[in-house]
């Protein structure tokens, strides 16, 4: 599967490697002695030519003449006045002499990066990326200073990754500061970063992180090779780029986890886990994971071991009730009635009484319900999201039930297994839950425990097939490694410090 | 891929969905909760306890009633099921059936062959319990509504369960088991005999139910054993515990001995399987019991006060007690010339040589001249919380 997607790959890109895309030779023109020559040619360069700012300084002692180059917008305006046309205008200097550019670097304008560009294609880049290039009057090279106007939060709690105990923070949509905020957490000189450009449009940087010495390098290798080999028009978004580099693109079950969460971060580095980091997405990528790793909070390590060790029992539970419940509730009611208890299948059959509609349709229409429901109020704006959720409530526990549309039994247990979907700290669990749901309830009315039963098989059968990035999907199950699987359902802190103690 | 082979599967079942037949809706079947079946002139009556699951699962109650019967008679040729559909609109779900109620007159002349078309049919569950109803006819029985829970049958099987197992006063008898006694050699199946105390014809309408006091109770009314698969004699009540100790199944009763004032010391026992030994001995064929009781001190109506020797005094008039009940029982099964304990069938598997050699033939003579030995051991432990008794005139225990 890999090898079909690398040779897939390779065919629809032109060999390149980072180094290339990163500077992405057009043409190496060079500059001109005049200004005025080398801003006109800049200019319509550009599709759109008055997005480029050109700010003429004159110096005041010799008349040299200088421009100052921005985008509009990208850069600081305000911190260009105060910090380049002023000293540029009030410096006293030798405009003629050769090394000039570099003088005027390192005295006049001082900044931290400057750079003498030399290449046409590495102009606009700079340009592009938010830095301020001055143009000096009889010199073809061309100064690039960093006053990028910042448009960035400041980290945030996680949106989608809350917890009560443990840090508030969340990432940014700046990798440099993601990276910063795992940094600050890793004291370590194991942390290691390797940096991509990937999308031949957008340009986004991306850095795959981890700790040299913990990391499986077959695992780096892998990750590596196809973050080179990507090759993409754009790159918007953390999922598209998991989606782009897994081995198995049409994976139901996400094979990469995306976390908001520094702390969560920090945890799977220490796992021996990868990280890639992706500019202008507040979300990070852990590789690899397997399924079991969805089943464990950054939340249990801030709690009580054995509270700990009982969430993640009920949220292993809750896994598979989000999955089978409406199905068996099918299987049981309409094809296997013996099995129900008496008082309860005399409960469901009172409370059907009316309903005009078959088990199946009536789970059904409710599931539909409720993610019609749960899809409305992630898309709303919070203060409007509460009034869906109350419409919500009101149609479909009790009108519904009220007007014997759907029985009682069904709104608690759709209910139910809704809830039981959104126990896991990572929101990427809960889609694939309520595809397989549906899948689930289609092969219980069909066949009931029969079908319900082939149908649980298949999709073993399907985590057993899946891999994320060479690391089996059930790896502790199969193949049997107890160790990892001791590490997430039976973590008992004592014996490790015990350990620990007798070491020392 | 594995997506793709998941979507090719379900594309499978729907294709198999065609020739689905075992979809069915909970509303269109009838919940059978009692079944009964007596004697008739040509052939049996059946009688099936319906429940009407809106009115007892729903909080706001109609006067529609909980419970409805209906019976059919039917002559030996005709199958049940069929005769049903007829005046029942709905399929029968019998699984959920918690009586198989048997007249005393059909249980007369036997009755192997309707017990096994019950578990042969698929149609039961193989521990619906089997009861006999001995003084009305189990259409009655089926008509009977009950105060205290919506649903008669099942007030009626939490009742026997209930004394089953903690006082022993009724007999926990059940389909699969009932066949199985029927079938085996050396053990003679016995059931519980249910009868209605009041008028039981009154409380067939809601408005007898608005009365404080029911006119119509369940009692228990002692076992019927039976030979083979017919009605052979009825047990008391009151011998059900030494009847149980005696088939080695746990037990919980409560005996009470009086002495010669009318003074009374009543206790709880318990005597668990591992608690009861049994050894038979084939030749000569001898039966040994050997039986540890434990219990607690109830009613204490003997002036005297809690100590070693008291202690010693009360063990030995309850083992005095057992030993005398237990010695009625046998004589009562030995009489009727009736193995209900399974004797035979334990001497069956362990010495099945002998057994098919010497005792198959004619097992109940064998079993009527058995000589029976007992050892009874009570061991009171708990005696409330009052040690020496108010009377100071205490009660001298003398040696007997």
């Amino acid at each position: 599967m890999l090898e079909t997607l690398l040779s897939l790959l390779k065919k629809n890109s032109p060999t390149k490697d980072v180094e290339h895309i990163s500077t992405h030779v057009i043409g190496s023109v060079p500059f001109s002695h005049s200004i005025e020559e080398n801003l006109s040619y800049i200019k319509n360069r550009f599709a759109s030519p008055n997005d480029v700012q050109i700010r003429r300084v004159c110096n005041r002692y010799n008349n040299a003449k200088f421009a100052v180059v921005y985008l509009e917008g990208m850069s600081d305006g305000l911190t260009i006045g105060e910090r380049m046309i002023s000293p540029l205008q009030e410096a006293i200097f030798n405009l003629k002499e050769p090394l000039f550019l570099k003088y005027l670097s390192s005295t006049i304008l001082q900044s931290p990066s400057p750079e003498i560009l030399e290449e046409e294609t590495l102009l606009y880049e700079r340009l592009l990326d938010g830095y301020a290039l001055v143009f000096a009057e009889g010199h073809m090279n061309v100064l690039s200073y960093d006053i990028k106007l910042p448009i960035e939060r400041s980290p945030m709690p996680p949106i989608s990754e809350n917890v009560i105990f443990g840090p508030h923070i969340g990432f940014n949509e700046n990798m440099l500061q993601n990276y910063i905020l795992i940094r600050q957490r890793l004291h370590s000189l194991h942390l290691a970063a390797k940096n991509y450009v990937i999308g031949n449009d957008s340009k986004s940087k991306t850095r795959l992180v981890y700790l040299d010495h913990l990391v499986d390098e077959k695992i780096v290798q892998i990750i590596d090779e196809r973050l080179q080999l990507l090759n993409v028009n754009a790159l918007t978004s953390a999922q598209q780029l998991s989606n782009l580099i897994c081995a198995q693109p049409h994976a139901l079950f996400p094979t990469m986890q995306l976390t908001e969460r520094p702390d969560s971060v920090v945890s799977a580095l220490l796992d021996g886990k990868c990280v890639i980091i992706v500019d202008g997405v507040p979300q990070v990528l852990i590789a690899p994971v397997t399924l079991f790793d969805f089943f464990v909070s950054s939340e249990d390590n801030y709690l009580p071991f054995p509270i700990g060790l009982m969430l993640r029992y009920l949220r292993t539970t809750c896994f598979f009730i989000a999955l089978f419940l409406p199905g068996i509730f099918i299987a049981l009611v309409a094809y296997h009635p013996e099995l129900v208890p008496l008082p309860l299948i005399v409960s469901f059959a009172g409370q059907r009484e009316g309903v005009p509609f078959p088990t199946t349709i009536e789970v059904l229409l409710m599931s539909v319900m409720f993610d019609i429901i749960q899809e409305a109020s992630i898309r709303l704006p919070k203060n409007i999201s509460g009034a869906v959720s109350i419409i919500g409530a009101l149609v479909i526990g009790q009108s519904a039930v009220e007007a014997r549309i759907v029985s009682a039994a069904v709104v608690i247990i759709i209910a139910l297994t809704g809830l039981c979907g959104f126990v896991f700290q990572s929101y990427s669990m809960s889609s694939p839950i309520r595809f397989f749901r549906y899948v689930n309830i289609i092969a219980a009315s069909m066949l009931g425990g029969v079908g319900l039963m082939s149908i649980a098989t298949c999709e073993l059968l399907l985590l057993c097939s899946m891999e994320s990035f060479s690391k089996s999907y059930l790896f502790g199950l199969t193949p049997i490694h107890f160790p990892s699987l001791r590490k997430i359902f039976l973590e008992f802190p004592i014996a490790k410090w015990k350990k620990r103690m007798k070491k020392q | 891929m594995s997506a793709y082979r998941l979507l090719l599967l379900l594309l499978f079942l729907l294709s198999l969905s065609g020739c689905n037949t075992g979809y069915r809706e909970i509303n269109d079947e009838a919940i059978v909760v009692g079944f009964g079946i007596q004697k008739e002139k040509d052939g049996v009556k059946i009688t099936i306890q319906v429940l009407n699951p809106a009115e007892i699962a729903s909080s706001i109650t109609t006067n529609r009633p909980e419970i409805i019967t209906y019976s059919v008679p039917l002559k030996s040729s005709e199958s049940f099921e069929e005769k049903m559909s007829e005046v029942l609109p709905k399929k029968l779900l019998l699984t959920h059936s918690l009586f198989y109620i048997i007249d005393k007159e059909l249980l007369m002349d036997g009755i192997y062959n309707d017990l096994d078309y019950a578990i042969r049919s698929n149609l039961f569950n193989t521990r619906v319990k089997v009861i006999v109803s001995e003084k009305q006819k189990p259409e009655d029985l089926l008509k009977v509504l009950t105060q205290f829970d919506r649903n008669p049958m099942k007030q009626l099987s939490q009742v026997l369960d209930f004394s089953s197992l903690n006082y022993a006063t009724s007999y926990d008898s059940r389909l699969d088991q009932t066949l199985i006694d029927i079938l085996s050699p050396g053990i003679e199946p016995a059931i519980q005999v249910i009868k209605v105390k009041g008028k039981e014809k009154q409380s067939e309408t809601m408005e007898d139910l608005s009365s404080a006091s029911p006119l119509n109770t369940f009692i228990t009314d002692g076992l019927a054993i039976l030979d083979g698969d017919a009605y052979k004699f009825t047990l008391d009540n009151s011998e059900i515990p030494w009847f149980l100790l005696l088939k080695k199944k746990q037990t919980r009763f409560q005996i009470r001995y009086v002495d010669k004032k009318n003074r009374g010391i009543r206790t709880h026992l318990f005597a668990s399987e591992q608690s009861i030994k049994r050894i038979i001995r084939s030749e000569p064929l001898s039966v040994h019991y050997n039986i540890h009781i434990i219990g607690t001190l109830q009613e204490l109506q003997i002036p005297m006060d809690i100590n070693k020797k008291t202690v010693a005094y009360i063990d030995k008039k309850m083992e005095q007690l057992i030993l005398k009940k237990i010695k009625t029982t046998v004589h009562t099964f030995q009489k009727e010339k009736v193995d209900a304990f399974g004797i035979g069938q334990e001497l069956y598997r362990h010495h099945p040589k002998e057994w098919a050699k010497l005792y198959e033939k004619n097992w109940n003579e064998k079993f009527a001249n058995i000589p029976f030995t007992y050892e009874v051991h009570v061991d009171v432990k708990t005696f409330g919380r009052v040690i020496e008794h108010f009377d100071k005139n205490e009660f001298e225990v003398s040696g007997d």
